[in-house]
């Protein structure tokens, strides 16, 4: 399978602060990934880069092409939102939907009047009288009506209420998603959106630390609630993340035997979260 | 350069400053409407001596000076709009390239698919010509309602008073002289491009207060290199020298065009086309290029 997005050896610094450090990424068709990281690890960065709106070294390729060398062309295959409520205020429903007509080659016009049908968006109002959560589901009506092969989300929900964080996914899903696209987003809400992701990658300091499908995740990642008798036996078996709480030891543990887990406690699949909390904090563990 | 991308871009430089572009040439054209009438309302109007007065006018009727004279009426009406176009034009530029970066909108427009080039150049023809041609167009139509006026009147007169200003109206040429006006247009924005484009530059740079970026660095240039020349007895700056020489319309100039030319409206525009000349060229290719690179390189998150 060719691969929609390719990144190789992708780094990027600002001054002297090294923000991407070779991080290489491949996503394909039918993948929805998630790009999960601290605040300040380069995710932001990282989808720039791909989207050809920073500089960068090393090799990025978006549907064969260079996102800096042949960004227009790329963008119309791309679609993007990003985390800041980035649409302006002086613009009205309308203009945008009549600009994006005129301007994007695989804008349905008519599917976004239908989204926006859906909502309390009145074509006529103009983005400074809408809520925020209005905003970013004007924002996903344009996004949606193209028909675009690869969609980037850097923070959509940042800010909303869980009403509208989970309609907007559910849209996403419904409206965007067919097995020859794919979305990467990043997000801070992992445990929202778990059970729509294909993969995960996460990213630390700018680098991949992690980068496997949330199936195989599930496969190699065991979460044991370890009994106090066994909490010196399981040491042994170098946990990745251990809590206790309330006389009860909570270890992650990364590629151990499961028969060998289930005799110091409960062994149960560990959420993305915890994963990805466990793997964020090997260092201190 | 598609020009549907183009056109969807110059749109959305019109909706953006719909407000400003709207309404500040329809308040100057109500101005010149309501000041005149407010005139006559408060002081009242003697239409015995308005009579006389015309039956005057009608008798001295010289084709050559009476179109000059509504010539440079026409000048006297479109000044003021040309004026504050002008400011309209300086804020466009100022402001187009940083507000997008203020609200954080770049990026959205930058997810598009419009390549940096078309949004530059839409963003240079709307404030170098769209926004001219908006004012040019507001003078014209106060124009055309004065000439549909002297029309009617010249109707009410010869019908009911004898007195016929068909032949002052028909000699005046106001057609070649708005004509004239509008043809300077071009040179105008041609001439301006370095004053435009370093405008631009100032707004895709500037994180805050674009208007200080716009003349700080021009004045502290001049300042500097005044202090060089006094210290080290040169001769001229050359910086303030090329400003002063670049954008002043000399009397010199005025006379070296104006003896080859038997009328003033054409005297006009080639004193504009004059002014253009390589410097116009090179100060705009670098000033746009360090635009489109600032655009393209300037990081926005």
């Amino acid at each position: 399978m060719s691969s929609l997005i390719s990144v190789s050896g992708l780094s990027k610094s600002y001054g002297s602060k090294k923000v991407l450090s070779g991080v290489n990424l491949s996503l394909n068709a039918g993948q929805i990934v998630g790009l999960v990281g601290p605040n300040g690890a380069g995710k932001t960065t990282c989808l720039q880069a791909i989207l050809g709106l920073t500089d960068f070294d090393g090799d990025i390729n978006v549907l064969g092409h260079h996102p800096r060398k042949d960004r227009v062309k790329m963008l119309n295959d791309v679609a993007y939102i990003s985390d800041v409520a980035i649409l302006p205020k002086w613009l009205k429903v309308s203009q945008a939907l009549s600009y994006m007509k005129d301007i994007h080659p695989n804008f349905a016009i008519e599917k976004a009047q239908e989204f926006l049908a859906k909502t309390n968006i009145a074509v006529n109002d103009k983005v400074k009288a809408l809520s925020k959560g209005m905003v970013a589901q004007l924002h996903l009506a344009l996004i949606l009506a193209i028909d675009a092969k690869i969609l980037i989300l850097d923070e959509p929900t940042l800010g909303l209420d869980i009403l509208t964080r989970r309609q907007f996914y559910n849209h996403l899903l419904e409206d965007f998603y067919t097995e020859e696209k794919c979305i990467i987003v990043t997000t801070h809400q992992i445990e929202e959106i778990e059970h729509i992701l294909t993969d995960v990658a996460f990213i630390q300091e700018g680098k991949i630390v992690l980068a496997q499908s949330t199936d195989d995740i599930k496969e190699r990642f065991n979460l044991v609630a370890v009994s106090h008798e066994h909490v010196g036996q399981a040491d042994e078996l170098q946990p990745l993340f251990k809590n206790s709480m309330m006389g009860l030891t909570t270890m992650l543990f990364d590629s151990q035997d499961k028969e060998a887990l289930q005799s110091l406690g409960k062994v149960t699949v560990p959420s993305l979260a915890d994963v990805f909390v466990g793997i964020m904090n090997k260092e201190t563990c | 350069m598609n020009t549907a991308i183009m056109k969807a871009s110059i749109k959305k430089e019109l909706w953006e400053f719909n407000g400003m572009l709207k309404w500040v040439p329809i308040t100057l054209a109500g101005v010149f409407i309501f000041i005149p009438l407010l005139s006559l309302i408060l002081n009242g109007i003697n239409f015995d001596v308005l009579l006389i007065e015309l039956k005057q006018v009608t008798q001295v009727q010289q084709t050559d000076r009476l179109s000059e004279f509504f010539f440079v009426a026409a000048i006297a009406l479109f000044s003021p709009f040309i004026a504050i176009g002008f400011i309209v034009q300086v804020y466009y530029f100022v402001t187009c390239l940083f507000d997008e970066r203020r609200d954080q909108s770049v990026m959205f427009w930058r997810s598009l698919p419009v390549s940096d080039e078309m949004t530059i150049a839409s963003k240079l023809l709307t404030g170098a010509i769209v926004i001219p041609v908006i004012f040019f167009a507001a003078a014209t139509v106060l124009m055309i309602l004065m000439v549909v006026l002297a029309i009617i009147a010249s109707v009410i007169l010869s019908l009911g008073f004898d007195i016929s200003l068909w032949g002052m109206l028909a000699s005046a040429n106001i057609l070649s002289g708005v004509g004239y006006i509008w043809l300077s247009l071009l040179p105008i924005a041609v001439w301006l491009l370095p004053l435009y484009s370093w405008l631009m530059l100032a707004s895709v740079y500037a994180n805050k207060a674009p208007f200080l970026w716009a003349v700080l660095p021009i004045v502290a240039l001049l300042v500097i290199e005044a202090i060089v020349v006094h210290y080290l007895h040169l001769s001229e700056p050359f910086f303030g020298h090329f400003i002063a020489d670049y954008f002043s319309i000399t009397p010199e100039s005025l006379a070296s065009v104006s003896a080859e030319q038997e009328k003033s409206r054409s005297a006009a525009l080639k004193i504009l086309v004059a002014q253009i000349d390589y410097r116009t060229v090179l100060v705009s290719a670098g000033l746009l290029a360090a635009t489109y690179w600032f655009r393209v390189n300037k990081s926005e998150s």
